[in-house]
């Protein structure tokens, strides 16, 4: 099968740190190039991937070049039988147009109001259940639903633990991390809030706010900002006791990577009920879901009895080969019954 | 007294792996432990001085692994006024010297507060500031004040560029050597020493691996080769690197490329890399300010086999700790001499004089 993915033209394709999206491209792209499909991947310069071909024309960024990566390969889109984005441009209706013979799907990766009403009878997938039904309840719109799956070799399973609680996530207001300072500071546990302070919704002020605090409980709470390299965040996974998710509502969260990645490595999960997370954790068993930030001492109590190797079992459901696989059986489907559009 | 350090937006303080910035946190601790105050200004992922203790701070200032932009004026903005009226002495070791640039707009009257610790000859000192710059060896300082960079009469001269642009011989307040945290190398003593030498530095070309490997070649020794990366660009000059191996290896050298790990776990693997050398190969083509992997080896009591540039000469004591040499059949000399020297000798020496509360001391004389 000839598939086209369209990244995000925001950061390379495999990340070099942060970013989500390009990684589950990475992961999709390389298990059907193994597969022995053939893969073609629409991203920024710099990407790389031995299982596929990388078409890169163009240099990514936070200005987001979709558009004119779009336009430079757009005189050969009629060539792929599965047109698969990914972007946040809806570029999949230009496709439509442009090629009214592709089969075309749109992989959603973020929040719902990123994206316009559809006009007509588009293949969306949403990453969980709850994606799903925000993108159901917001636009009346139906989704197809693949989890998201990770590379689980790249997180090695450790049962022996450090005495700390860990932040993984953007430092902006939503993700919660102000509350992450203050459960530390109230358990009386170290902590470690870690992750990248660009291109959040907040802004540096926020920023500035939340290094503060951290500073403020003298070396409790060590402040990491973006974590440097895929080595020393598998390694603040594995050691860490718990990975705190403390979402402030009206975020919704519509899978949550790092859950997954920190249950591979043996750590529960505590998050507030925004989205995704109970779909993830097993509550009681790989962690905790709580309610609202008030209830996170509490849920950490839950948390901190769980198996590590309970964790890693619920992660193992989360496999790329799995992704992969429901990703293809849908392709064969739009092939076979024409769907899309 | 009140002593605020600033470090860098680039690397922690101190770094988890890669970066000079473990001579700063190095530094507060020394201050610290000698009965003074100390406030760290450091890029996130810092650790303070000593978290048992209230009166010492450690405040986070924008930046990352790797990250050099402008958030260190950014940091200044934050933390400028705090920083100069809350102490009564400031290390500014910040890239761009954020304290000291802006002291000369606001402060003028504070003109000895501040000291200004460059990160190496070619960084950007402020000028017209009331400052002074402490130089981190003779070498450093000579060259600054002739207005020498590090490559000036080297073989990168032309592509770096030879020339600085000078500091006044009065805007200095001194030398004070830089120092590493000397007991993690020293304490476990002494291990038994395997059959290889070691090469561990940034894989920037003037660090001399072609040299090592040419050495290793010649010798026909065993050579760990281990590449110091901190950020892309550091992985783009190894990638570079890697055919220089290949033909080391064709010429009868035995390579083995080791990497080290980028998490806690770095600077011990980094040490144990040291115990178990016969010698640190450290023939650098530049005129290095300072060379802290130098200072590690020789706490570790591994002798250093080096050039004769930069401050080499200042750190070896030639025929007890290394040797100097002017050249490849020099260095190949030097590998068969190497076997003489004492490494419990160079361990003994090297742990006072390259310890950090040696430089603490060196630095509060300054101070006073």
């Amino acid at each position: 099968m000839k598939v086209l993915q369209l990244s995000s033209q925001v950061y390379e394709v495999p990340p070099g740190h942060y970013g989500g999206l390009e990684q589950v491209i990475f992961d999709l792209s390389h298990c059907l190039g193994a597969m022995g499909h053939d893969v073609y991947v629409l991203c920024p310069d710099g990407s790389k991937g031995d299982k596929f071909n990388v078409l890169t024309p163009v240099k990514g960024g936070l200005h987001s070049p979709e558009a004119a990566a779009y336009e430079a390969a757009k005189a050969s889109m009629g060539d792929y039988e599965i047109l698969h984005g990914h972007g946040w441009g809806g570029f999949q209706y230009q496709w439509k147009r442009d090629h009214p013979q592709a089969r075309v799907l749109q992989t959603l990766h973020g929040p719902v109001t990123f994206h316009t009403k559809p006009v007509d009878k588009p293949c969306f997938v949403a990453a969980s259940q709850a994606h799903a039904d925000w993108l159901k309840w917001e636009l009346n719109q139906d989704a197809r639903v693949v989890h998201h799956g990770i590379q689980l070799d790249r997180y090695p399973f450790c049962a022996e633990k450090d005495d700390y609680l860990l932040f993984l996530a953007r430092v902006s207001e939503e993700k919660g991390p102000l509350d992450f300072v203050k459960l530390c500071r109230a358990v009386k546990m170290k902590g470690i809030l870690a992750g990248p302070d660009q291109g959040t919704v907040s802004g540096m002020g926020y920023v500035k706010a939340v290094m503060d605090a951290c500073s403020d409980t003298n070396g409790l709470v060590r402040y990491m900002g973006l974590v440097a390299n895929n080595e020393q965040k598998v390694e603040l996974l594995q050691k860490a006791r718990c990975l705190v998710s403390p979402l402030r509502p009206p975020y919704i969260e519509i899978f949550g990577l790092s859950s997954i990645e920190g249950m591979a490595c043996g750590t529960p999960i505590l998050a507030t009920d925004l989205g995704a997370g109970r779909e993830l954790v097993v509550h009681g068993k790989t962690g905790a879901i709580v309610r609202d930030i008030t209830l996170l001492a509490e849920g950490l109590k839950i948390a901190l009895e769980c198996e590590p190797e309970a964790c890693r079992q619920r992660a193992e459901e989360f496999s790329r080969e799995k992704m992969a696989a429901e990703y293809l059986a849908l392709y064969r489907q739009m092939v076979q019954e024409d769907l899309s559009w | 007294m009140r002593i605020a350090i600033v470090g860098t937006a680039t690397f922690p303080c101190p770094p988890i792996f890669y970066g000079g910035e473990v001579f700063f946190h190095c530094l507060s601790r020394g201050f610290h432990e000698l009965g003074h105050h100390v406030s760290l200004y450091g890029a996130p992922g810092s650790l303070p001085p000593d978290p048992t203790c209230t009166e010492c701070r450690l405040r986070y200032v924008p930046g990352g692994y790797g990250e050099i932009g402008d958030k260190e004026y950014l940091a200044a903005e934050w933390y400028y006024s705090e920083i100069i009226n809350n102490h009564d002495y400031v290390l500014d070791c910040a890239h761009m010297h954020m304290v000291a640039e802006t002291a000369g707009f606001y402060f003028p009257e504070h003109t000895k507060k501040i000291l200004v610790v460059p990160n190496g000859v070619s960084t950007e000192y402020p000028r017209g500031g009331p400052y002074h710059v402490v130089a981190g060896s003779k070498k450093w300082r000579d060259l600054m004040v002739y207005g020498r960079s590090q490559f000036y009469g080297t073989a990168y001269e032309a592509q770096y560029g030879g020339l600085i642009r000078s500091v006044a011989e009065e805007d200095f307040s001194g030398v004070v050597y830089w120092a590493v945290d000397a007991e993690h190398f020293y304490t476990p003593g002494e291990a038994p020493r395997e059959d290889y030498y070691l090469w561990l530095s940034r894989p920037t070309p003037y660090k001399g691996l072609f040299t090592a490997l040419e050495v290793a070649a010649r010798a026909k020794l065993k050579l760990k080769v281990v590449p110091g990366i901190g950020m892309p660009a550091h992985q783009k000059e190894w990638e570079a690197s890697l055919p220089l191996i290949d033909q080391a290896v064709k010429n009868g050298a035995q390579v083995e490329v080791v990497m080290l790990p980028q998490n806690s776990q770095h600077h011990v693997v980094k040490r144990e890399l040291y115990r178990r050398a016969r010698a640190l190969l450290y023939p650098v083509q530049a005129h290095e300010p300072f060379g802290l992997v130098v200072a590690e080896a020789l706490s570790a009591g591994t002798p250093v086999i080096a050039s004769t540039l930069g401050a080499m000469p200042e750190i070896i004591r030639q025929g007890e700790t290394g040797f100097l040499c002017r050249n490849v059949e020099e260095m190949v000399e030097a590998t068969k001499n190497v076997g003489a020297l004492n490494n419990k000798l160079i361990r003994e020496d090297s742990v006072e004089r390259w310890h950090y509360l040696r430089a603490a001391k060196d630095f509060l004389k300054l101070m006073q």
